[in-house]
Parts: C-alpha cells; sequence; structure tokens
C-alpha cells in the first residue's frame, strides 16, 4: 500500500528520466506514519464509509460491481482524498495484529468476489497468447467467448464485412493514420509510352493475325509519381478504387495485433527516422465481376 | 467483519494506482494509437469499464482528442448518475443501428471520395522500410525513443539489427546474472532474410487525400536467444526471489511472490543477451530518430507533398485481366482480328478487313458481320470486291494487291487451278520461271492443304493441294444467278492466262517477267515434249465434255486395268472402268473418287475416251496393249511384227529372232523372250498368236 502510493507521488515529476528506485520509498513510509498518528477521527469516517460501500455491493449484481469500480478509479485519479483514506486505512492493522494472519485473509478475499490482474502492469510483465489489452477482463471468460463451441462454427463472410469501419473512414481523419497497402502485382499500364504501344499493337496485329502480343504490364515501383485515382466510399460500406477504366476492390486485411513502424532509412546520410505506427492492413484487388459484366459485347 | 472490510480495500487501493500508471506512460509518446481503443468494443459485456477509463486519461491530457475519438461520450464519468446516463445512451444506438441497415439495400450511396496520390519514393537516397515486432502487442511497444542505441543496416539482403539499452539498476533485471555475461544491451534482429515487398505500398491518409509510397522491404525483428541457458536461469531464480522479496514492500504471500518472479525472470531471460555480430558482409551503421523529431517530420512532409500531374491507366479492363490472366488469352489471338475491333469499323471498311484476313469466307458469316447490309447490298458489295470459289468468297486480287504485278498473277492462276477441281496436281501447274511457279505455290497453300500422293511406279513423292474448305453448295442453290456470273468470271481469266501459259513463240526470259511488273506481262514457256504438245492441241474440244477430274484420273485407271489384262478391246476396257470404280468405291478407299472420276468418261463420246487411251496404249488389230517403257526395246519389236503380220497373224520363233537381231543388233537374251511372249501371246503348236482381247486366257 505504501509502496504503491509511493510510486505515484514521488514518480510524477520522474517518470520521463528514469524509474523510481528504493531509498525513497523509506522516505515515504514516515511521512505516512506521521499522519496516522494526527489523524485519528478521520480513521472513524473512513470507517463508515467503507461500510457504506460494502452493503452497497452485496445488494448490486456483477456488472454494477464493475460500475462502483469505474467510480472508485476515477476518485483515485482526480482526488486526493480517495488516496488518503486508503491508507489510513491500512495503517490500522499493522498495530493490531500480525502482518501474514492480515495477507492471507486479504488475498482469500479479493479471489472470491473479483477477478484480480496477476502482474504489474507497470513492470516488465511477460507476454500471454491470446494477445490482448490489459485490464480486458477475466481470460477464462474472455476465451469461452472467442473459441468455444458457438465461435468454431463461424467462417468468414465477404459480403458480412466492413471495410469502411475497419478501416475508420467513415469521418474524416484529424491525423494522418497509416496503412500497409497490398496491391496487385501488375498494374493496368503498358511499361512503354502508352501512344508508342498502341501503334506497335496495330502494326504487329494487322501481318500476324494470330501472333500472341503479351504487353508487359507496369510493375508499383514503374509507376512515375502524380494522381492515380479516385477510392470511393459507400454507404453499404464497400470501398471501391477507380484507376483508369479498371475498377478494384479495397478491403481491410487480416488483423495485425503486433506493433508495426514505417521507418526511413538513408544510407547516405546514415540515418534512420521513424516516421509513424502503422496501424491497419489494407489488400487491393481487381474487381472481376465489373470488368466480365462489361464484356458483354465481346 | 470488521477485519475483512478492512484488509478489502488497500488491496484494491493498490491494484487501480499501479492500474493508472502504465496508460500515462504509454499514450504520452503516441497520440495516433487513440482510435485503437474502440477495438474492445466488439465484446460489451465485459468491456464496457474500459472505455470509462481511457475516456478519463484521454479527457485529462488531450480535451480535444477525446472528444473527437469517443463523440457520443461528452462527461465525465465521475459520478453514479453519469454512469447511468450511459448507460442509458447505449441503447438508443443499438435502436438506431436497425432503420440503418433496412436502408442499406434500398440505395448505396457514395458517402466519401478520396484521392489517391502516387510517389515512387520519398527521396533519391532513402528508402521505406516496415519493422514488425511480432513478439510486441501494439499496445506495449518497445521503448525506442529512449532505449535505442544504434540501428545497422545491410543494404542488399535488408537485414536490419537494433541494439537496445538496458538499465542495470532497475528491479526487474538480474544484475549478477548480467555481470557474469558482460550483458550491457539488449539486440533485435531478422531471424531471417526479408523479402522484398513487390506490390507492397504504404498509405498515408490525411484528410481526403491518400497517399501511396511503395515499401522497399518488411522486417520482422525478435530478441536474439543466443546466450540463453538453463543453468543461468535456476541460479537467477534464487537471486531475484531474494531480491524482491527485500524490494517490495507490499508484504505480499511468500507463493505469491516467487510465482511473480518466476514469470519476471522469463520476461527478462530471453532479452538479456550480448550483442550480436555477423562478419557476412559489413553493417551500416545508422542513428536513430524518433517519430518527434525535425527529420521525421520533414519526411513526413515530403511524402504529403502531391504531384496533381494525372498518371494515364490507358488499358481496358479486358486487356488488363487477359494480360494477368495469360493462359486464356492463346485460344482467342489465332482467330484474328478480335470481333470488336471489327464492329467498331463502319461496314465497307469492316468487310475489307474480313476478306483480308482469311482467304475464304461462307456468305452466311459475312452477313453475320455486316447487319447493316441487305442481301443485295451486301452481293453488290462482294460482287465487286471478291470471287466465288466453290460457293466461298475470297478477295480478289485488286484488293489485295492494288498495284498488280507477279502475285496478282500468281494468285488468279491459282484461283483458276483450284476453280476447276477441288485438287490441284503439281503436274497442272505447268508454268516454267522459278519466282512465279513459288509464287503460285505459296498461293496454293494459303487456299488448300499440301500433301503428297506417292508415285506408284518411281516411289518418288508427288505434291498436290486440296482444297482447304468444304465447298459451300447452299449458295449455290439460292443464288444460281450470281454463280453463273462468277464462273464466266473465271472463263474470262482462263482465256488471259491460258493465251499466256500457251504462247509458245515468244520466248522471254524468266528474270524479264519479273522485272516487268505490270498486269500483262507475258509468261515464258520452254518447248515441252511432244506429247504435252499433242495435249495442249486436244484441250479445247476436250474441256467441252470431259472433266478435268476425270482427264486426270483416266490415265491412272488405265495403268491399273492393263496390269490385270495385258490385252484388251474397247469394249472390255469400258467395263473394266466400271468394275474398278464399283469395287473400289465399296471398299471405300482413298482413291475410290480417281476410279469414280474415270467412270465419268464413259458417259461422254467415244472418241475422246480413245484419245486418251490412244495416250497410254498402242492398237494392234483392234486390241490395246500398254506402251513399251524405253528400257524394252524388244517389246516394241514384237508389237510391230503384229501389226505388219494383219489380223491372225502368226509368228514363229526363228523369225521374231532374226527381225530382233537385225534392229537391235545384238541377240535376245531367252528371259527376256520368254517374258515378251508370254505377256502379249499364247502359243499354238509351234506358233504365237496374239491373245484375245475379250479377257479370257
Amino acid at each position: 500500500m505504501a509502496s504503491g502510493s509511493g510510486k505515484d507521488g514521488p514518480g510524477v515529476p520522474r517518470k520521463p528520466k528514469f524509474k523510481p528506485r528504493a531509498p525513497p520509498r523509506r522516505v515515504i513510509k514516515q511521512e505516512v506514519k506521521a499522519e496516522v498518528v494526527d489523524d485519528a477521527d478521520a480513521e472513524q469516517a473512513a470507517k463508515e464509509n467503507l461500510l457504506k460501500r460494502f452493503n452497497e455491493r452485496e445488494s448490486a449484481m456483477k456488472a454494477k460491481y464493475k460500475v462502483e469500480k469505474k467510480v472508485l478509479a476515477s476518485q483515485i485519479a482526480f482526488g486526493y482524498g480517495g488516496e488518503s483514506t486508503s491508507m489510513k486505512s491500512y495503517g490500522i492493522p499493522r498495530g493490531g495484529s500480525s502482518i501474514n494472519i492480515n495477507l492471507s485473509s486479504a488475498s482469500s478475499g479479493g479471489k472470491e468476489k473479483e477477478y484480480q490482474e496477476p502482474w504489474d502492469y507497470y513492470s516488465n510483465y511477460p507476454v500471454t497468447l491470446p494477445l490482448r489489452r490489459p485490464y480486458s477482463g477475466n481470460p477464462a471468460l474472455l476465451d469461452d467467448e472467442e473459441f468455444a463451441e458457438a465461435a468454431q462454427s463461424r467462417t468468414y463472410e465477404e459480403n458480412a464485412s466492413n471495410s469502411t469501419m475497419d478501416l475508420g473512414l467513415l469521418e474524416e481523419n484529424p491525423e494522418a493514420s497509416m496503412f500497409l497497402i497490398n496491391l496487385p502485382t501488375k498494374l493496368p499500364m503498358i511499361k512503354q509510352s502508352a501512344t508508342a504501344g498502341d501503334k506497335d499493337v496495330n502494326e504487329k496485329s494487322i501481318p500476324h493475325g494470330g501472333s500472341k502480343n503479351v504487353e508487359e504490364l507496369c510493375e508499383l515501383n514503374e509507376l512515375s509519381s502524380g494522381f492515380m485515382g479516385k477510392m470511393l466510399v459507400y454507404k453499404s460500406g464497400a470501398i471501391k478504387l477507380k484507376l483508369g477504366n479498371t475498377l478494384y476492390d479495397v478491403s481491410s486485411g487480416m488483423n495485425c495485433a503486433c506493433a508495426q513502424d514505417l521507418v526511413a532509412v538513408n544510407t547516405a546520410q546514415k540515418h534512420c527516422c521513424t516516421i509513424g505506427e502503422i496501424s491497419k492492413h489494407v489488400t487491393i484487388t481487381p474487381d472481376v465481376d465489373a470488368i466480365i459484366d462489361n464484356l458483354s459485347d465481346l | 467483519m470488521d477485519f475483512d472490510d478492512l484488509e478489502e480495500a488497500p488491496i484494491k487501493a493498490t491494484s487501480r494506482v499501479s492500474k493508472f500508471a502504465p496508460k500515462s506512460s504509454k499514450l504520452k509518446p503516441k497520440p495516433k494509437s487513440e482510435p485503437a481503443p474502440p477495438k474492445p468494443e466488439p465484446q460489451p459485456p465485459i468491456s464496457k469499464p474500459e472505455p470509462q477509463e481511457f475516456v478519463a486519461a484521454t479527457v485529462k491530457k488531450n480535451e480535444d482528442d477525446g472528444v473527437e475519438t469517443v463523440p457520443p461520450t461528452h462527461t465525465k464519468p465521475e459520478l453514479d448518475a453519469t454512469v447511468k446516463m450511459e448507460e442509458a445512451e447505449d441503447e438508443p444506438e443499438s435502436v438506431r443501428d436497425d432503420p440503418i441497415d433496412e436502408d442499406i439495400p434500398e440505395e448505396d450511396t457514395v458517402v466519401r471520395e478520396i484521392d489517391v496520390f502516387f510517389s515512387p519514393s520519398v527521396d533519391a537516397q532513402t528508402q521505406l522500410y516496415v519493422f514488425q515486432y511480432p513478439l510486441r502487442p501494439s499496445w506495449r511497444p518497445y521503448d525506442l525513443d529512449e532505449q535505442c542505441e544504434e540501428v545497422r543496416l545491410k543494404t542488399k539482403t535488408s537485414e536490419v539489427e537494433i541494439d537496445l539499452s538496458i538499465d542495470l539498476d532497475s528491479d526487474h533485471i538480474d544484475k549478477e546474472f548480467a555481470t557474469k555475461y558482460n550483458i550491457t544491451k539488449q539486440t533485435l534482429s531478422t531471424t531471417w532474410k526479408p523479402s522484398h515487398a513487390n506490390g507492397c505500398a504504404v498509405g498515408l491518409l490525411m484528410g481526403d487525400k491518400l497517399h501511396l509510397h511503395p515499401v522497399h522491404a518488411v522486417v520482422q525483428l525478435r530478441p536474439t536467444l543466443q546466450h540463453l541457458n538453463s543453468g543461468g536461469s535456476k541460479r537467477k531464480n534464487a537471486a531475484s526471489t531474494g531480491a524482491n522479496a527485500t524490494v517490495k514492500i507490499e508484504g505480499s504471500n511468500e507463493e505469491k511472490s516467487v510465482a511473480t518472479s518466476k514469470k519476471q525472470n522469463k520476461q527478462t531471460g530471453p532479452s538479456i543477451i550480448e550483442q550480436k555480430s555477423d562478419g557476412d558482409e559489413c553493417w551500416v551503421p545508422l542513428k536513430y530518430h524518433s517519430c518527434k523529431s525535425d527529420i521525421s517530420s520533414r519526411y513526413l512532409q515530403q511524402m504529403v507533398t502531391q504531384e496533381s500531374s494525372p498518371i494515364n491507366f490507358t488499358m481496358r479492363a479486358y486487356d488488363y485481366v487477359t494480360a494477368l490472366c495469360p493462359g486464356g488469352s492463346s485460344n482467342n489471338l489465332p482467330k484474328g482480328l478480335s470481333k470488336r475491333y471489327l464492329l467498331s469499323l463502319p461496314v465497307e471498311e469492316r468487310l475489307k478487313k474480313m476478306l483480308e484476313d482469311r482467304p475464304l469466307h461462307r456468305f452466311s458469316a459475312i452477313k453475320h458481320f455486316a447487319p447493316e447490309y441487305s442481301e443485295n447490298e451486301l452481293l453488290g458489295f462482294l460482287q465487286q470486291h471478291a470471287i466465288l470459289v466453290w460457293g466461298l468468297w475470297t478477295a480478289k486480287s485488286s484488293l489485295l494487291y492494288p498495284d498488280g504485278g507477279v502475285e496478282t498473277l500468281a494468285r488468279d492462276y491459282s484461283l483458276l487451278l483450284f476453280s476447276k477441281s477441288l485438287k490441284v496436281q503439281f503436274s497442272d501447274v505447268s508454268i516454267r520461271g522459278g519466282e512465279l511457279v513459288n509464287r503460285v505455290r505459296n498461293c496454293l497453300k494459303i487456299f488448300g492443304v499440301e500433301r503428297n500422293d506417292l508415285d506408284k511406279s518411281t516411289g518418288k513423292p508427288n505434291p498436290y493441294w486440296k482444297f482447304r474448305e468444304l465447298p459451300d453448295e447452299s449458295f449455290k442453290k439460292l443464288y444460281p444467278d450470281i454463280v453463273e456470273k462468277q464462273e464466266e468470271l473465271f472463263k474470262g481469266l482462263e482465256k488471259q492466262l491460258s493465251g499466256f501459259s500457251s504462247n509458245v513463240g515468244k520466248r522471254k526470259i524468266g528474270k524479264n517477267a519479273v522485272a516487268n511488273q505490270g498486269v500483262n506481262t507475258e509468261v515464258h514457256k520452254s518447248e515441252s515434249s511432244d506429247q504435252r504438245v499433242t495435249s495442249l492441241g486436244r484441250v479445247p474440244p476436250a474441256k467441252m465434255t470431259m472433266s478435268n477430274e476425270t482427264r486426270h484420273a483416266l490415265p491412272i485407271a488405265l495403268k491399273k486395268l492393263f496390269q490385270t489384262h495385258k490385252v484388251c478391246s474397247f469394249k472390255l476396257i469400258c467395263e473394266g472402268l466400271r468394275e474398278m470404280a464399283v469395287s473400289k468405291a465399296m471398299l471405300s478407299k482413298g482413291d475410290s473418287k480417281m476410279a469414280v472420276d474415270a467412270a465419268h468418261s464413259l458417259d461422254g463420246p467415244h472418241n475422246e475416251l480413245m484419245a486418251v487411251i490412244s495416250e497410254v496404249a498402242c492398237e494392234i488389230n483392234g486390241s490395246y496393249v500398254l506402251k513399251s517403257s524405253p528400257d524394252d526395246p524388244f517389246r516394241d519389236v514384237v508389237i510391230d511384227m503384229l501389226c505388219g503380220s494383219g489380223p491372225n497373224a502368226k509368228l514363229k520363233k526363228a523369225e521374231i529372232l532374226e527381225a530382233a537381231r537385225r534392229k537391235l543388233g545384238r541377240e535376245v537374251a531367252s528371259n527376256e523372250y520368254t517374258k515378251v511372249m508370254s505377256e502379249l501371246c499364247v502359243s499354238k503348236g509351234s506358233v504365237w498368236v496374239l491373245k484375245s482381247g475379250d479377257g479370257s486366257k
């Protein structure tokens, strides 16, 4: 308890430099004792508050337990009174009974009523699978939801997925967001210049009616800079990309939970710059259905 | 009861205090990660408390961002009433979603348009990499800004190593272990060589503009585990247990402390490793700059600057898909010009293109490609620009070769030959002059399929050309008047070409013929043998009644007949031809058509048939015998004696031998004598008599 408050107190000004060490905590202990001695009347008020909260919890449901947790957390976040209350209440058992007995009874009580995180997230805690955000809840319950028999029957439905919501394109983006985009290996442009390509095709087709004119298409690296086309976001959640006469489907790619950074590397000046964090994957494929529909006159 | 109440409070307070700290530290360096919190929302029953905590955190730091990221929640969750209000707000949102779903299938409108810009590179010397850290989730990245000491890169293989400093004074570091192995830093490296990212680009979305930049490589970075061993970890457990026991003043249970220390050891173990060094290729050391530095912001500005010149993607969708899947296109290209291309042309150009593209066309196919024209208009066009051969239309030579010349002459001659019969023998190409013959043969290949027929006597290949397509009989039935007109055209062509080919008097060299590019080029022809002169002399009357096919087939059939019956009368010849045609038609052999054609000669006048027979055989007192080959002069002697003796000639051996000696100047061998006499004559007593022509022995 005292160590917890110690982390908050001196930690705020020192966070940008380094983490707290053992010696400052000893100083804090002395302060705690002084406060306990001075505020004898406040202890009784704290007892009454705790009794009221305990009574509320008995009548409330599990969901309401979480609601109350929120309140307590926010109180700790915004006020100094909460901390002082907890500190004062902690001081009493030290004078009254042995430490071991109190610890064992406290831990058993915690297990029965709520799920307690197994480690301190402020420290270098281990990685557990499946990857979940801190304070997501009881892993047993989450595992049942995610991997139980009901979830096994799920299959990926293309029409059910909503790319717009996945990529966050519904609203205006106030800040720059980065995507890793997978494009087709070939783009609808011939490697030669457009006019020369057309002439070659016309000349070749006349003498050799049956010859196979397979021109080479441009890859992404061979394009010149400029305006490519328009990306259209529809109300139903579909996203289309139009490059010239060709239409593409834009869909969200695999949900990547690992950390990804976009880095600019300049080997001449020998520096390496992180530009930003990549948040989502995007996959672009040609819309073959639309192309086949337009070939009715062939 | 009182003791439980008092003891629960400090534990919860401790957990809440610890909960808050890591969020604030993580959220500060990354404002862009704020949109991430909405992800846990798909799990409503358990994840409900989370947004509140995040909202509290964000409201403290950035009130504006907090309001924008979570618009429905505008108030601070300090009171119970606020919590209840939020619950009430959630319900109407779910209700509102239903009508939106109903509207979707009715109308799908464009909600937003995003302009896409492309830039091949940020800078001439700069390449973009994507660093992926598979062992770190997105909400817990490495603190590169503070810990990164050096980044090393191999430009050829795109291998990357990152050195991270370690705080040896931290509670989570085992100092003894680090000191033992001289561990001063942690190294992240690529475990395998990353492949170049083909087709991968990074999209930077700002407002309604998306900027695409190709990515050079995607690199995965993991901690190296080279110096981890089990002995060290065991000792480390004991040491860390003692350290944690003394350091932590929380006074937690002894079992808990052991479990916690073990977990911490597992985490710190993999990350404590000496610096890795590779001797393969020299590493290029790079200085690291965080995303807040000036250089990084400059790069970001360069990436966002756009060029407004449009990139022309001029390919049609069909061509693009054909290029992506080239397997299917091989079936379509040999068919010539595509249907879409033809239909896009005006009618006259379209028809001319069709006639130029392929040599032969059916009238129904041409009609299908010209729906604008009526039948009369189409027939008028075809009669002007095309020629009818066996019911199929082909372009006139003037359409293909407007200047005329040798090619026109060769093509017309080929068409003339095919118009007479579906098969053209090599012997029918009776033109001298090397180049012209080659051109004629090329044209014959265009209109027909070249094949070889083995000559049965000599075994040499005898090439001929068969007409490529089947004749279109339906056109002849429907439009007989046009067929007659076309036949008259061929007669006119025949007069011109036959005049040139049979003009023996003028002797011009073939080179002169090639030099003269005019339409009236004369064809030089050398002297032919006496037989050819004879045949040319008889061509005009024969063509009146006997077809060309019959004239070609008859000599072959006669030779076969004489192999069976050495001496034949005219009556026997007629009967033999009929029997041959019937038997071969039943056997359905390849040359049954030849026998049938030969039998057609019986329908014509007898004098024509006798003229053809006289080419193959010679007459002896009303019977016919096959003519002798040049290497058998004795046979001619016998034939002459039989002719000279008159009907019912009787020859003696002494007379025959004496006559042969005088003519040939040598003695006749006995086997030669026996062979010839047994072929032509039968022995009666001591004299030889000619065989009867009725087929009996």
